[in-house]
């Protein structure tokens, strides 16, 4: 049964994960769009699978236009398991960030190749 | 940021004083916990929205724009009057986004401050997202400038509270973040329960 669309329904949006590939032994994940509980399931199987392979793994932001609290514990469950760094994240990322008092934590950076410069880090556990 | 004015705290309100009680307790609400249910009923709002819950049905099915559709067949008579209910969080930060963009325009001629606005969508998300997946899905979103800021009411088919457990970021399992977001991006949260669900009403400041 097909079901028309709402007047007030929006239109499926591409899917967050952008692009996705290692550049310098990082794993680097370009997201994009709005992420919230009904589209962040592409960036989890990303991450999710970067994490068992890559020591550093890279989320890049800029083109993240809304992050809501499923965001928020993809990266904090990300954060647990290897290095995750943010590349450019835009006023919603910073500001989600922010509100929930991880932006101490989990290590932002102005561009990509920022993110990409700095060596992995041996974190105390 | 604020933290002065958070009505919903574990179950009490120290800044507002004395509340008025639930009048009727939610038939259905968990009794395993010995906890006082956080419910604040505010009976001040000067522009609480009615009542509109009417019969309660699931969010997918609501659709007056086709009532040959097989909606359900007993809508209130005033429901062409009543805005359209979002399908999702996504379409519901589309309702926001158009809201403060038209009153920024019109105040300043500008659009509406990038934090201001990421706030609001984010507090929209949470309490819209939610409903549609704790409170048995999303019955009502309304949003309204006030002289106070904007005001969110979110409305679900859940007669129980909505799950304040805050988590700490550094040890927390998945899960959990959006309640605590919610109140510390809005002046306060009421939740006023009815039959048949409640309604979640959330006040954003806009400075």
């Amino acid at each position: 049964m097909v079901r028309e669309p709402l007047d007030n329904s929006t239109p499926p949006a591409p899917t967050v994960v952008a692009a996705e590939g290692e550049i310098n032994g990082c794993w680097v994940v370009r997201a994009r769009g709005a992420i919230d509980s009904d589209s962040v399931d592409p960036l989890f199987i990303a991450l999710w699978q970067a994490v068992g392979g890559y020591d550093v793994v890279v989320l890049e932001a800029s083109a993240v236009t809304f992050a809501d609290s499923s965001f928020l514990s993809l990266l904090i469950e990300t954060h647990h398991r290897t290095q995750l760094r943010i590349a450019a994240p835009g006023t919603a990322v910073t500001r989600l960030l922010r509100t929930a008092g991880v932006d101490t934590v989990i290590r932002t950076y102005p561009t990509l190749d920022a993110a990409l410069d700095e060596p992995p880090s041996s974190r105390p556990a | 940021m604020n933290g002065e004015r958070e009505v919903l705290h574990d179950g009490v309100s120290p800044a507002d004083g004395p509340e008025e009680a639930a009048a009727t307790p939610a038939p259905t609400a968990p009794s395993d916990e010995g906890a006082e249910e956080p419910t604040v009923t505010r009976t001040d709002l000067p522009q609480a929205p009615a009542d509109e819950s009417g019969p309660q049905r699931p969010s997918d099915e609501n659709d007056p724009g086709s009532p040959a559709g097989g909606g359900g067949p007993q809508r209130p008579s005033d429901e062409n009057d009543a805005p359209e209910v979002p399908q999702n969080a996504a379409a519901a930060r589309a309702v926001v986004t158009r809201l403060l963009e038209a009153w920024s325009h019109g105040r300043s001629g500008e659009g509406p401050a990038e934090v201001v606005l990421a706030d609001a969508l984010l507090v929209t998300s949470e309490l819209v997202t939610n409903a549609v997946r704790h409170g048995g899905g999303l019955t009502g979103f309304t949003a309204e400038i006030t002289e106070e800021g904007l005001l969110l009411t979110v409305a679900d088919a859940s007669p129980e509270a909505p799950v304040v457990t805050e988590r700490d970021p550094a040890t927390a399992p998945i899960g959990g973040y959006g309640w605590p977001l919610v109140r510390r991006l809005t002046e306060w949260v009421s939740v006023r329960h009815h039959l048949g669900g409640k309604n979640v009403v959330a006040l954003i400041a806009l400075v």
